[in-house]
């Protein structure tokens, strides 16, 4: 299996922000979710991939070959969406291909006119006066358009409405259906990911809490529900994010733990719980 | 090398919104000067200073829409960029001091006041002038951005245009018919020098900037 991605031990340090440690690998022919609250250092993380800062440790392959001595080549074959669009603001469809297409050898204007049409994007109306999710359909029309192996998305999905979002992920999942292409997909709306990504890498605090596979995280824990008396003092102890109320309580267990919680109702969890969970420190050793 | 002009193109398209705006400007200028009996030489100085002026435009367009995100996900070194900048900035600006060259010419014609050989020198005069004022703006613009430097920067072209009017204290048109044939070239070879110590010195403040 090809690795179109590789980050090791990646640090980055700032004056009041410190990225520590940080290794994850995608590969070829899957989606992996780059997940952890706001200010966590997904950002950060996608900058040093594109170069856009300078990394004080660490290393980052794309495709096998180093994102800094071959940025140029690497970027040939990388696809770029961020979570507002990066266009002058008065360019249209048309002036957006001017601009982009000369730079990419493989460019393929048919291709991109076609994307135009399925994503119904108007030629001629301004890159302001788009809607969010028609911005961000465009700068995914441009990366779509020169046959780029890997996607890295920021954030795309913010400020979108349900059915933008779910196009989005419809488009993706075309996307790597043949095998041959990879997508990093940063964010903090989880349901999303639950729906298309394989893999997750979720980062907190600029550390690395978790990095692999989504069935398997979301198989690391359960919810356990119960009525007020039904949870003994030994069992609060194993609750990460424990939540009482009058009617009953809920929170988070480790799988490994289920046996201890046989007499309560233990139910999956979702990427969204876990994150929460995690945020409230209850899993750091995770 | 194709990198430099795909980003010099992807400049003009940055730019190219302005240009009603800058042409409008110029035909105002005409018609604020047009009971002067030197109108059209009033008005080339003008168009002088928005030569001076408009290569700055190019970074305004990309702190508006935070182009410096495009450029990171595009098939470029930040030393093209650069280059790109510059070669985009020198194109837009000759284009203004053309419109100047031909005010000018128009001038010598209706005035006889310059010869066509006086206005060819004025000519390389002015975009010697002006390749120095792009030398000195564009690393103060690389460093701090439009928004930060385009007071100082926009302030360049006045000051530069001042110096030659204080070298020449009759003015300066009226100066140029006193030029020597050689002095075009000088300032255009000066210019040339000022801008490959500018673009190396942008070049290096770009590539330390982290965005």
């Amino acid at each position: 299996m090809n690795t179109f991605l590789e980050v090791n031990n990646l640090c980055k340090t700032f004056s009041r922000f410190h990225l520590d440690d940080i290794s994850f690998s995608l590969p070829q022919g899957y989606i992996m979710g780059f997940i952890g609250p706001n200010g966590s250092g997904k950002t950060t993380t996608i900058k040093l991939i594109l170069n856009m800062l300078r990394r004080d440790s660490g290393e980052i392959h794309v495709m096998g070959r180093d994102a800094v001595s071959d940025e140029k080549e690497i970027k040939q074959d990388l696809g770029v969406v961020f979570d507002t669009h990066f266009f002058c603001e008065e360019w249209n469809a048309r002036e957006v291909e001017k601009a982009v297409g000369g730079f990419y050898r493989n460019w393929d204007s048919t291709q991109y006119n076609r994307l135009l049409s399925r994503f119904h994007l108007p030629k001629d109306k301004k890159v302001k006066a788009l809607s969010r999710g028609m911005q961000m359909k465009l700068m995914l029309a441009c990366a779509l358009s020169h046959d780029a192996k890997l996607l890295i998305l920021d954030e795309p999905t913010s400020g979108l409405d349900p059915i933008a979002r779910d196009e989005l992920l419809t488009i993706l999942a075309d996307y790597i259906s043949d095998g041959k292409h990879s997508v990093l997909f940063s964010t903090h709306i989880t349901s999303d990911l639950e729906k298309i990504a394989d893999y997750i890498t979720f980062i907190q605090n600029g550390k690395m809490i978790y990095s692999g596979s989504k069935d398997e995280l979301i198989d690391d824990f359960r919810r356990v529900i119960g009525g007020p008396k039904e949870i003994t003092s030994l069992q609060k102890e194993k609750i990460i994010d424990l939540r009482e109320s009058s009617t009953g309580f809920e929170g988070l267990i480790k799988t490994s733990d289920a046996q201890d919680f046989q007499n309560l109702q233990l139910e999956p969890v979702t990427i969204d719980a876990i994150m929460v969970a995690v945020n409230k420190g209850g899993a750091e050793d995770e | 090398m194709s990198s430099v002009i795909s980003f010099a193109k992807m400049d003009w398209l940055t730019f190219k919104p302005n240009r009603k705006y800058f042409t409008l400007l110029l035909l105002q200028f005409l018609f604020i000067f047009a009971a002067n009996v030197q109108a059209i030489s009033l008005c080339a100085l003008a168009n002088m200073m928005l030569a001076g002026m408009l290569p700055g435009y190019l970074f305004a367009g990309e702190d508006k829409s935070k182009m410096d995100r495009l450029y990171s996900a595009l098939p470029i070194h930040k030393k093209e960029v650069v280059i790109g900048r510059y070669f985009g900035g020198a194109v837009i600006g000759l284009g203004c001091i053309l419109v100047t060259a031909l005010l000018l010419a128009v001038d010598s014609m209706a005035t006889s006041d310059f010869s066509l050989q006086e206005v060819v020198n004025g000519f390389s005069l002015l975009t010697g002038i002006f390749f120095i004022m792009m030398a000195l703006q564009f690393p103060f613009l690389f460093q701090l951005g439009f928004i930060k430097a385009q007071n100082f920067t926009m302030l360049l072209p006045a000051m530069v245009l001042l110096w030659v009017n204080l070298i020449w204290r009759n003015g300066y048109f009226q100066a140029m018919s006193h030029l020597n044939n050689t002095i075009g070239a000088v300032f255009v070879v000066s210019g040339l020098i000022c801008l490959a110590v500018s673009i190396k010195v942008s070049t290096v403040i770009y590539q330390a900037k982290e965005q």
